[in-house]
């Protein structure tokens, strides 16, 4: 008897299962077209189903941020649905506040995965969601698709806010043919490197600003006076106070040769003086650079003079380090990549007289270019409604400012001359990556930055040099293993090397046979090997 | 008192010659020594975080980490409860994820482990098999997302959390040889002829026999939801399900980020490093995950240590 009762409840069970999981799908797809359902049916029973925009529900619309800060967003994600509402847009917005962290991750397994919860990404040159490789495996809807050209019928207010040398720049040869996968993001597109002076300390030491050649752009690192106002500064200060403040993955950049390759491997050789030379780029290991083991000589030498807080060296403590001694003014020399504007907000925040003298020219390459993006999924199932969304969210000033700044009143108040305030504590709770925010230069300016900001910052951008390889961009794919090896390998060295804490004689050459070990030659030949073909063409 | 202490000091000397499997004097000193310094190894990391979770800031700036901070301060710790809703809602997910998700899959374990111990069962070869087989093949990311997101519909709910680790082929097989080696096949029988049904021999004799494996299992379980953050990483979108562990990850992947890519993210990121948590602060938040499950090794360890002195078949 129990034998037939176990058996019983056991088929019973079983029967339960598979009627769960048969039924699971169904109603998880159901789920999805139970919202569209409805709007088809009133449409085709109103017998006019072209003028859907009333009647219609109002359709979600999912985008993924990169490097937010947002613990508290409902309030503002309500005014941005009642703004939308306002703007008949029949769309409600939902935002995932990716974090600096976790957002390759997410995007990245959403991505493959087929997601279809998520309609727009945030992509660039540098995410593992790269602009490119997700365009070419046709992961990203094309936009200007001639047989649906979405950007043509829901997005020309955005077409028109943003630069055509950007949208040039995301044209690339995608899943669908070679087109435009991807909104740019409109912010500083021009990427620039300056020196970080504190001149408050260089006025207490007695140091002239101007007797130091700021004009030698990097190569003032090698300088006397450099040197010696460095000398001055710790023996006035004492040996806790370090002069140079070395961030490990951009001085040596800055001073050994500009460029944005998003591998961090290689050189490409641009003239500082003008990065429109050579025409022809011929990439080499970035670490075989002379230039390269001359900086480390330099940082080393200034490291044992005890110029370079010893906590820089250390990944984990570096950003810790860097962080206090720049806001506390703690410093006498820094490296910055530079924005516009930036000498006003950084002297505000740190209560010094902080110049920024550039190093060569801003230059405008791919990576620049590609730097902040928004994509839409070909997984979206409401395709139409994202890129509408983004064309208002591109031209709205109203609804980009509640995007990004939060609710007027709550976390900032409005100046007379038009910028803004923030409250410091309430934007605690709502702080998205402004960079990424899409189309920058609707939203109103910073009260340290001035009204006329953007006015300037246009100009400023406009100003950079283009560089021969503007558009091209290294498809690591090939290479991929030995990419990924050398990455872990440099991982190992550069902070330790960079900041001069070890002896580059010694721990460069074992560095680069480690490169060469894993595989640099084979990636060099393939970035030469494509820039061949990118030049045939 | 000198002369009592000369006294039991004698008096253990006489028991343990008398005894029989005593180790000597200095090989017991010997073996204390090690393991004391063994145990030291493993708690002076944890206590060198609690000290740098107390340590100023100016401190950890001027000396980088010590033993011997300058300076102390509980500074992090004022900072991780104005962290506020975040910190405790966390805690409490962590809290009601690693509860829930041992009991479930201690259950799960039981019986299933139990079917394969039964030798009078007839399909345990197909379902150790079954099991067995996903332990050396797996699908792969992708996918087990796909199966999860789109087909479980775990995605933004606490099941998300829960449910992806609730069955372990591994766990299964050590309980499995645990029954085996514990719970003598005459006991099932003695108890089927005294009447009791099946459950009841598996909750009222087999289980409280096998307290000892059952405990290892919730601990080693508990132990896995405690410490879980990927999965939070892969289904989890909305912060009011993240647990602790995965805040400290993110914290930690973000500082991360954007030290590797400073150069891209110009002078905008700078300003938002400034907003991330120092490294007293995340070892602060270090000792609030640590804290909690350190209890849960005695908690368990009673039932481990009670279990293998009690027997159930005597002769």
């Amino acid at each position: 008897m129990e034998k037939v009762l176990a058996l019983g409840l056991s088929l019973l069970m079983i029967l339960g299962v598979t009627g769960c999981t048969s039924n699971r799908p169904a109603s998880v797809n159901s789920g999805a077209p139970a919202s569209e359902d409805p709007s088809a049916a009133p449409a085709s029973q109103d017998a006019a189903p072209t003028s859907k925009e009333p009647v219609a529900p109002p359709v979600t619309v999912t985008v993924l941020f990169e490097g937010s800060n947002v613990s508290d967003d409902t309030a503002v994600v309500e005014a941005i649905n009642a703004r939308l509402a306002e703007l008949n847009s029949g769309i409600v917005f939902r935002p995932i506040w990716g974090t600096w962290g976790d957002f390759d991750s997410k995007a990245t397994t959403a991505l493959d995965t087929g997601d279809s919860s998520i309609d727009v990404f945030f992509t660039c040159s540098w995410t593992s969601n790269n602009y490119v490789k997700y365009a070419k495996n046709g992961l990203y809807a094309r936009l200007d698709d001639p047989e649906n050209n979405l950007l043509e019928q829901y997005g020309a207010g955005m077409k028109a806010a943003v630069p055509d040398l950007l949208w040039n720049g995301f044209i690339v040869d995608g899943g669908s043919g070679a087109g435009i996968y991807g909104v740019p993001g409109y912010k500083d597109y021009a990427q620039l490197y300056a020196w970080d002076v504190n001149n408050t300390r260089l006025g207490e030491l007695g140091v002239n600003y101007d007797s130091i050649p700021w004009a030698q752009g990097g190569q003032v690192f090698y300088t006397q006076q450099f040197a010696d106002a460095m000398e001055t500064a710790k023996k006035k200060y004492g040996d806790s106070f370090y002069p140079l403040l070395i961030e490990a993955e951009v001085l040596p950049r800055m001073i050994a040769g500009t460029d944005s390759d998003p591998t961090q491997l290689l050189y490409f050789g641009y003239d500082p003086t003008d990065p429109r030379k050579p025409e022809k780029p011929v990439v080499t290991s970035r670490y075989d650079n002379p230039e390269y083991e001359k900086y480390l000589n330099k940082a080393r030498e200034y490291y044992q003079a005890g110029y370079v807080d010893p906590a820089m060296s250390n990944a984990q403590q570096a950003n810790d380090a860097r962080n206090a001694a720049m806001t506390a003014g703690n410093y006498l020399f820094n490296s910055q990549t530079y924005a516009y504007g930036y000498d006003q907000t950084a002297s505000a925040e740190r209560g010094i007289d902080a110049k920024f003298p550039p190093i060569g020219k801003a230059i405008v390459s791919t990576g620049s270019v590609q730097g902040a993006g928004y994509a839409v999924s070909v997984y979206s199932k409401n395709q139409d409604a994202a890129v509408k969304f983004l064309n208002l969210w591109y031209t709205d000033s109203q609804l980009a400012t509640l995007l990004a700044y939060g609710l007027e009143g709550t976390h900032y108040t409005k100046n007379s001359d038009s910028t803004v305030t923030f409250d410091a504590d309430a934007r605690q709770s709502y702080l998205p990556w402004r960079n990424g925010m899409g189309n920058i230069f609707i939203l109103p300016p910073e009260d340290s930055a001035g009204s006329n900001y953007w006015n300037e910052f246009k100009a400023y951008n406009e100003e950079g040099v283009g560089v021969a390889l503007l558009g091209f961009t290294f498809d690591t794919d090939p290479v991929k293993n030995q990419v990924a090896a050398l990455l872990t390998v440099r991982d190992q060295y550069v902070a330790s090397l960079h900041t001069g804490a070890v002896d580059p004689a010694t721990v460069l050459p074992e560095f680069k046979n480690k490169l060469k070990a894993n595989g640099i030659d084979d990636v060099v030949a393939e970035c030469n090997r494509q820039i061949d073909a990118f030049f045939a063409q | 008192m000198d002369t009592i202490i000369v006294k039991t000091g004698t008096n253990v000397k006489r028991r343990r010659a008398a005894r029989l499997n005593s180790v000597s004097l200095p090989a017991s000193i010997l073996i204390n020594l090690g393991l004391v310094s063994f145990a030291l190894c493993c708690i002076i990391p944890f206590i060198f975080v609690v000290i740098i979770s107390f340590t100023a800031k100016a401190s950890i700036e001027a000396n980088g980490y010590s033993f011997f901070p300058s300076a102390w301060s509980a500074d992090a710790y004022n900072v991780a409860f104005q962290l506020g809703r975040q910190l405790w809602t966390s805690y409490l997910n962590s809290f009601l994820i690693t509860i829930l998700g041992t009991v479930f899959s201690v259950l799960i374990c039981v019986l299933y482990s139990y079917g394969l111990y039964r030798t009078d069962f007839r399909y345990r070869t197909f379902f150790a098999f079954f099991s067995f087989f996903t332990m050396m093949f797996g699908g792969g990311l992708v996918p087990t997302v796909m199966v999860c997101k789109q087909l479980l519909n775990l995605n933004n709910n606490y099941a998300a959390l829960i449910v992806p680790l609730l069955v372990s082929p591994f766990n299964f097989i050590v309980m499995r040889t645990f029954f085996k080696s514990s719970v003598p096949e005459e006991i099932i029988e003695s108890s089927s002829i005294d009447g009791s049904g099946e459950y009841r021999t598996l909750f009222q004799i087999v289980a409280p026999i096998a307290k000892p494996g059952i405990a290892t299992i919730a601990l080693m379980n508990a132990l896995a939801y405690w410490n879980e953050w990927y999965l939070s990483l892969l289904y989890i979108n909305d912060s009011k399900y993240i647990p602790l562990q995965y805040l400290l990850m993110m914290m930690q992947r973000n500082i991360e980020f954007i030290v590797k890519n400073a150069g891209m993210l110009g002078t905008e990121a700078t300003r938002m490093t400034q907003n991330m948590p120092t490294s007293s602060l995340r070892m602060a938040l270090c000792v609030f995950i640590v804290v909690p499950i350190a209890f849960a090794y005695p908690f368990f360890q009673r039932y481990i240590v009670a279990g293998l002195t009690v027997g159930s078949v005597k002769g």
